[in-house]
């Protein structure tokens, strides 16, 4: 169902590498969540459901949060940083066979309220997108409890709130939705509110006539004022915006929630936001946020921009059976200097040989023979014959004419 | 600048008919080159198959789209309906002769050229049938006897009195809206607010002139 071809494959591995390594670096420990779970109505509405053999249903995996939540519950009596790399599989009725699976990576904090750690969930996700030189990204902030805690104010039907989360969804609002004026008035407003996250935020102060209301807007300010004191990478004041109606379909989000853009192509490579009662599934009742990156449409934005690299290859050695043990010695010489090397039989065929990615992904071709080295360099364009011995001195005196990974 | 993506013909025409008529200063005969730009340079136009409006909008290549509502839902586009533009107002109807005995059979055949929009009218009508895509003279359909009954676009009802076919049920109203990519709603919400809000007093305009008559 995964079905990344080679590329895609080398591309999720890097974008896991640097989630793993800002992770680390912020203090983060990885979590293993399980791929089996108890199903639960609430939370598994979209996960693929399994009879176990005692008879009890299962789900499989849909959605990391509450999975990691539910694990590390008993261990947050205070602060809790996670993050975490997992395939989910999830009902699709799109997807060719109904089912869908994709790769998710992502951070969680545990036990902290403060917007200190909504921002830093932010940061995060941003700085991994950069690191991948995914450019020109745009990160947009909304509150679920803004816009809850205005629907409610506002007393539709059952009908016509149905009505009303689609076409806050679509960003229109039809004539024929049964509202009286005030919630017409209302909700027009509401739609209409655009421009920088300033104005917005001041043009809906005027929404906003309960606590929760007041103190949703003012969290968004708070994060806003945050990240720009952290001068998050790619984050300036233009890059931000403020989204109202901005909801989540999974249905534990109580707070601030974001969601990042690549402009250049449309899609969201990042969202994420603040679940403080999601713990209370599980017995227990500590704040939460979290964030993560969409894997799939990251590696789309970078394939559709060519704006990554990643490290080549130092070196294939081929070899034949005369010169299997030099060869061998090389190698493993070479690796012990810290240069990734494969190592491989000659190629019948070079010329068919070097048209793969598997040749064609290496700086330099090593073809061990008699004692000699024919090096063929296709970061310069060069082919060239050296001893062995030769080859080993203008190395060991010139490392960074290859790069070490 | 605002890129927006119109669908040719006759909704590109209105469409920007009701721009020139905001003082927006599109040269007349523009519309004959399929990438063209108002004087201001502030809005560009490329003229595209309405199936492929939702596409170029998606794609951010647009930040705006002007399509028929029938081919959003066909596309399942998940992005913004800003606006209904009010052009091209029709209805999409299920038809078939006068003879049909579409409430009495227990599996219809039914051309269309919304194959995801028919299927949908059919689950949500508790009715079994295949649905078979055609990509035009949809009501030929039963007139050959490749279906029992057709989805489709009904204005004035002419196309379907020619064809002996009449209107069996209305399934949903249809117009033009203006659509956007969410992105680059939040990016360039300025002047999107800004063309929303003239082609909003367009509708105004219209529905004052109305109530006046």
């Amino acid at each position: 169902m995964l079905n990344l071809n080679a590329n895609e494959f080398t591309l999720t591995n890097h974008i896991f590498e640097i989630l793993e390594k800002k992770a680390i670096s912020y203090g983060y420990e990885a979590v293993f969540t399980e791929t089996f779970g108890k199903y639960n109505d609430k939370m598994d509405s979209d996960a693929v459901k399994i009879m176990a053999p005692s008879g009890d249903l299962l789900s499989l995996k849909s959605d990391p949060t509450p999975h990691a939540t539910k694990q590390i519950a008993p261990l947050c009596d205070g602060y809790l940083k996670t993050y975490y790399k997992s395939s989910l599989v999830k009902l699709d009725p799109k997807a060719p066979i109904g089912i869908k699976e994709t790769l998710q990576g992502g951070f969680e904090y545990y036990g902290n309220s403060n917007i200190e750690s909504d921002a830093e969930i932010i940061l995060l996700n941003c700085s991994v997108l950069s690191t991948l030189g995914v450019q020109n990204i745009h990160l947009d902030i909304g509150h679920i409890k803004f816009t809850e805690a205005l629907l409610k104010s506002l007393n539709f039907s059952e009908d016509a709130l149905i009505d009303v989360e689609n076409a806050l969804k679509k960003r229109s609002l039809k004539s024929n939705i049964d509202l009286n004026p005030h919630q017409r008035s209302t909700l027009e407003t509401l739609l209409s509110l655009s421009g920088s996250p300033v104005e917005v935020i001041k043009n809906a102060r005027s929404l906003a006539t309960t606590p929760d209301l007041i103190d949703s807007l003012d969290q968004i300010e708070n994060i806003i004022l945050r990240i720009q004191d952290l001068d998050i990478d790619q984050i300036t004041s233009n890059k931000i915006s403020v989204d109202l109606c901005l909801t989540h379909p999974k249905s534990y989000y109580t707070g601030p929630l974001f969601k990042i853009y690549s402009v250049d192509t449309g899609k969201t490579v990042a969202q994420g936001g603040r679940y403080d009662n999601l713990s209370k599934q599980f017995g227990y009742s500590f704040a939460a946020c979290g964030g993560a990156i969409d894997i799939k449409n990251t590696i789309e934005v970078i394939k559709m921009k060519n704006t990554m690299t990643i490290d080549r290859t130092n070196f294939v050695l081929v070899y034949d059976e005369a010169s299997f043990k030099p060869a061998l010695d090389l190698t493993n010489w070479l690796r012990a200097k810290g240069f990734s090397v494969k190592f491989n039989t000659r190629p019948t065929d070079y010329s068919t040989a070097l048209q793969s990615d598997y040749f064609k992904s290496v700086n330099q071709i090593l073809d061990f023979n008699d004692g000699f080295i024919k090096v063929i360099d296709q970061m310069k364009n060069e082919t060239y014959r050296i001893s062995l011995e030769a080859f080993k001195t203008r190395l060991t005196s010139n490392p960074g004419s290859i790069s070490i990974h | 600048m605002i890129t927006i993506a119109l669908s040719k013909g006759r909704v590109a025409k209105a469409f920007l008919e009701k721009l020139r008529n905001q003082g927006v200063h599109i040269e007349p005969g523009s519309e004959k080159s399929l990438q063209f730009y108002d004087l201001s340079m502030q809005l560009k136009f490329i003229l595209v198959k309405a199936d492929d409006v939702p596409t170029y909008v998606q794609t951010a290549v647009a930040e705006l789209g002007v399509v028929g509502s029938d081919i959003l839902k066909e596309h399942e586009f998940d992005g913004y309906e800003l606006l209904d533009l009010e052009i091209g107002s029709c209805k999409l109807c299920l038809a078939g002769p006068v003879t049909h005995a579409y409430y009495d059979k227990t599996w219809v055949t039914v051309a269309s050229k919304y194959p995801k929009t028919t299927e949908l009218f059919l689950r949500n009508s508790g009715k079994l049938g295949t649905v078979i895509k055609l990509n035009g003279s949809v009501e030929l359909g039963p007139v050959v006897g490749i279906s029992d009954v057709i989805v489709d676009l009904v204005e004035t009802g002419r196309t379907l009195r020619d064809n002996n076919l009449i209107v069996i049920e209305e399934i949903e109203d249809v117009s033009t809206r203006l659509i956007s990519n969410p992105v680059a709603y939040k990016t360039k919400s300025k002047a999107i607010h800004l063309l929303m809000d003239q082609l909003k007093n367009i509708e105004k305009e219209n529905i004052n002139a109305q109530q006046i008559h």
